[in-house]
């Protein structure tokens, strides 16, 4: 296994998790918008924290589900570790499901789309060629340029 | 500071300073909401798994140490920095005391081509960590 297929399965799966508990959190956090849901050294409240745990997110070795500890974001990071032929690859996708001010939840967003499950290695790999190319591109135009540069500083 | 044995038994040893590692980690889970473990060596393996989930509890921790030393508090000093050192001890990594704050040095096998950041900041151990687990090492 190449280190490419490696990674677009981590970020596949980590984007999986993702799309099935965003709407849960919402769903769980809903009854507190409008409320104080940060305590004063920027914990959640015991309140958060059952209805976070009656959820029962993925906890294992390849997948992590954890709150993030944040003043101004509610975010929930989802940790994926792939192994493949003793090989770790990890990646980390963030939920920001909602916006806190003074420790209140202000609002909560809607993620719908937001993480893509489909990457496929032949994907990565055309847009690289494409990127390789449009860098190639910018590097003779840069060198027509020459003496004058970009600016006139 | 001190010299361990295996790593995981000092982790689930007797003394202080493996009770205050245990309650950091424990801590840490419980601030993220996971599920704590109750085996001392689910605990260490949780650690082991994803250490740089606990960064604020091992800065807070060498925090509390420092301000211990400030007050002359040095059952509270070592209790503390010693945690950190059994903590980093599960995943090879040394630390030395040249003042109030470690650095930090990965003592284990280290694959060709991953180069090891030695000194004060714990985002470079885990960066080394990760590069090593990629490369399938650690």
């Amino acid at each position: 296994m190449s280190k490419l297929s490696t990674r677009v399965r981590g970020v596949n799966l980590a984007n999986k998790t993702a799309n099935e508990i965003w709407p849960r959190l919402v769903e769980a956090f809903k009854p507190f918008v409008g409320y104080r849901i940060l305590t004063k050294p920027g914990n959640l409240v015991a309140k958060c924290e059952k209805a976070v745990k009656k959820l029962d997110l993925p906890c294992n070795v390849v997948v992590r589900v954890y709150w993030r500890r944040s003043e101004h974001t509610l975010t929930f990071c989802v940790t994926t570790c792939v192994d493949e032929g003793g090989r770790a690859f990890y990646y980390d996708a963030m939920l920001n499901i909602g916006d806190i001010r003074d420790g209140v939840l202000e609002k909560l967003h809607d993620l719908n789309g937001y993480f893509r499950t489909d990457y496929t290695e032949e994907e990565i790999l055309r847009k690289r060629e494409v990127f390789e190319a449009a860098k190639r591109a910018a590097g003779e135009a840069e060198g027509a340029l020459y003496p004058f540069g970009e600016y006139d500083r | 500071m001190q010299a361990y044995g295996d790593p995981s038994k000092v982790f689930c040893g007797t003394g202080r300073a493996a009770a205050v590692a245990r309650v950091l980690v424990r801590r840490g889970m419980r601030r993220m909401c996971l599920p704590v473990p109750e085996t001392n060596e689910e605990l260490a393996e949780a650690f082991i798994t994803a250490p740089w989930q606990f960064s604020d509890g091992i800065s807070r921790a060498l925090q509390e140490s420092a301000k211990a030393w400030e007050r002359n508090d040095h059952a509270e000093e070592q209790a503390k920095a010693e945690a950190v050192e059994i903590l980093m001890a599960l995943l090879n990594v040394k630390l030395d005391w040249p003042g109030l704050y470690p650095t930090y040095k990965y003592t284990g096998k280290v694959p060709a081509g991953v180069y090891v950041v030695e000194g004060y900041q714990l985002s470079h151990v885990w960066s080394t960590i990760k590069e090593i687990r990629e490369k399938g090492q650690a």
